[in-house]
């Protein structure tokens, strides 16, 4: 009890000493106010406490980060010998911890779980949270000579603050006492320092993501851009104003519309997959008759008109026959990569919207006289046929119109031109084409290029517009692998 | 040679039966199902054209009730499916009797009249 009673003792004269160290560094405190706070102190803990803890709510508010505060303990205003401040952070559920060591400079070294909570735990036990000659395992850590710490239990964080001196002398009394004081004082601004600093890294974090993402983002507040990940002015994107919000969700509007457009594009492609799988049925039995009876016809001996005739009627039954066989590329939900000549794909498409494009003079131009690529045969046959009929719409009262489309191959990429030579996509809409539900077409459904953008993407390819100044051009990128290349 | 053509597209029935008959097969054909089934019991053919998707039962059926009379063995050389549903569920069944399946429309036309006659698909 004695004992005791002269360490309260010692340790309130050190406190009291200090503080009025403290006052005189404080150019605002007037001297009424040191001379009545030197009386009120008379030894009392309690208020040493309250001056310490206004001390260091003065670094905070004068400190933008975690270094800035901790620099300013450095300047050693607290404790008379010490050189040396290093922070132990661990975030909960992490497997590594971080060390930062401030002494001339800042250091960060990284520990493992383990020696983070071998550390965390004997100094929480120690009974005088002083080390003084105690080793923290592993001198990776650069604690030299004796030092004073203390552990602290954050929401999301544990931390262990480890004061040094550098030198193998012990700390002074009056420094142990004046560290037990100031250390429990700290938790709060380590605690927000370390959170906000976490929250702006996570920011970060996500400032990258969204920077990266397909989708346009504008945030405002107050008509004030905070950010934004357009490169360019497009005016495709998602909106979202935060004006007198604490919190905002970030609501995936594009991608949502996006997602029901493609869900109704399934849904059309599997109604009329169905029904034009009775169709084919219905349809092939009776053709195959027609060509089984042709054919036994054909063996028999005829004269050479007959003969003609059945010839002919044979090649129609193969061109009905072919046509079927195209239109379950059309209708079909499987998306399932294969190898194939895409010319031909293109000029298997330009049969089917040939009633829908009557009067458009229709032609593919390459080097190539086929083109063998791995990718969705029905995909791209759904992707061709919107393109084609709107460009037959586009171009319906224009005399000589014509549709292109060249196919050129570029080291991994094959680049498909869809060009022709209508009214083009105005400016004013230009921005908007890929837009699901965007139309300008009386009946349009505003899906056709949304949906065939969602369906090459798919295809790890991509659609855009490019602007021409004649007509309208899309331009289509999709992998590819030459056959010299191919396994 | 007997073979006994069960179709009931007449068209491609009739053109399968005149055109076997050139390779000298004597043909019986039906559009039934239930038919094919007797026809079957009462007689003894060398090899069974079956189309999957009859107006009455399926060609499975047919297949199924003949299980009573022929071996997995028979059935297997007998029988010739012919389809125009080539799914896979309808493929794996097909596949389970380890019978010669053939799509419709056919390839090659002689090709398939050749393997109705001699039992092998080349």
């Amino acid at each position: 009890m004695e004992n005791t009673g002269i360490a309260e003792n010692q340790k309130a004269q050190f406190i009291l000493k200090n503080q009025i160290k403290l006052l005189s560094e404080f150019p605002k405190t007037n001297a009424k106010e040191c001379y009545s706070k030197k009386l009120d102190l008379n030894l009392n803990h309690k208020s040493a406490k309250f001056d310490f803890f206004s001390k260091l709510n003065s670094f905070f508010l004068s400190s933008n980060d975690l270094d800035d505060f901790i620099k300013l303990l450095q300047k050693k205003t607290f404790l008379k010998n010490y050189s040396k401040i290093s922070l132990f952070i661990h975030e909960k559920g992490n497997i590594k911890a971080s060390c930062f060591s401030y002494s001339n400079k800042k250091n960060i070294s990284t520990l493992d779980v383990e020696s983070f909570s071998q550390l965390f735990n004997s100094i929480k036990k120690s009974k005088d949270r002083s080390y003084g000659s105690i080793e923290i395992k592993g001198s990776q850590f650069d604690i030299i000579g004796t030092f004073l710490s203390h552990e602290y239990l954050l929401r999301y964080h544990s931390v262990i603050l480890v004061i040094g001196n550098e030198n193998f002398l012990p700390f002074s009394e009056e420094d142990k006492n004046i560290f037990h004081i100031i250390a429990p004082l700290l938790e709060v601004f380590f605690q927000v320092f370390i959170e906000r600093a976490d929250t702006v890294k996570k920011g970060f974090d996500i400032k990258e993501a969204l920077n990266e993402t397909f989708y346009k983002f504008s945030f405002t507040r107050d008509k004030k851009v905070l950010f934004s990940n357009l490169n360019n002015k497009s005016k495709d994107l998602v909106r979202i104003d935060v004006s007198n919000q604490e919190y905002f969700i970030v609501d995936f509007n594009n991608s949502k519309i996006l997602n029901q457009a493609e869900t109704f594009h399934q849904e059309r492609v599997k109604v009329l997959g169905e029904l034009f799988n009775t169709l084919k049925h219905e349809l092939s039995n009776p053709l195959f008759g027609l060509e089984l009876s042709t054919d036994l016809l054909l063996m028999g001996g005829l004269q050479k008109d007959q003969k003609e005739f059945l010839e002919q009627i044979k090649i129609s039954i193969k061109s009905c026959q072919k046509i079927i066989e195209n239109f379950k590329n059309l209708y079909s939900e499987e998306e399932k990569a294969e190898y194939f000549d895409i010319i031909e794909l293109i000029n298997e498409v330009f049969v089917l919207t040939k009633s829908k494009s009557r009067g458009l003079k229709r032609k593919v131009t390459s080097e190539h006289t086929s083109l063998t690529i791995l990718s969705s045969r029905n995909l791209l046959a759904q992707i061709f046929f919107n393109l084609i009929i709107n460009s037959a719409e586009a171009c319906r009262n224009i005399k000589n119109a014509f549709l292109n489309i060249h196919i050129q191959t570029f080291d991994q990429y094959i680049i498909i031109e869809v060009s022709d030579n209508g009214p083009g996509v105005p400016v004013n809409i230009k921005h908007n084409i890929f837009t699901p539900f965007y139309t300008t077409k009386k009946d349009g459904t505003g899906l056709g290029l949304a949906i065939c953008r969602s369906l090459i993407l798919k295809l790890s390819g991509n659609l855009r517009l490019v602007d021409t100044s004649k007509g309208a051009c899309f331009e289509l990128v999709l992998p590819y692998e030459s056959s010299s290349n191919r396994g | 040679m007997k073979v006994l053509v069960i179709e009931d597209e007449i068209l491609i029935q009739q053109s399968l039966k005149k055109m076997l008959e050139i390779k000298k097969a004597l043909v019986d054909t039906t559009a039934s199902g239930q038919e094919a089934i007797s026809l079957i019991k009462n007689n003894e053919y060398d090899r069974i054209v079956c189309d999957l998707m009859l107006k009455d039962i399926t060609g499975f059926d047919i297949i199924e009730e003949s299980k009573s009379i022929f071996s997995k063995d028979e059935i297997s050389k007998k029988f010739i499916i012919i389809t125009a549903y080539s799914s896979g569920q309808v493929l794996k069944r097909a596949n389970s009797y380890d019978c010669i399946l053939l799509n419709k429309p056919f390839n090659n036309i002689q090709g398939a009249i050749n393997t109705i006659i001699t039992g092998e698909n080349k």
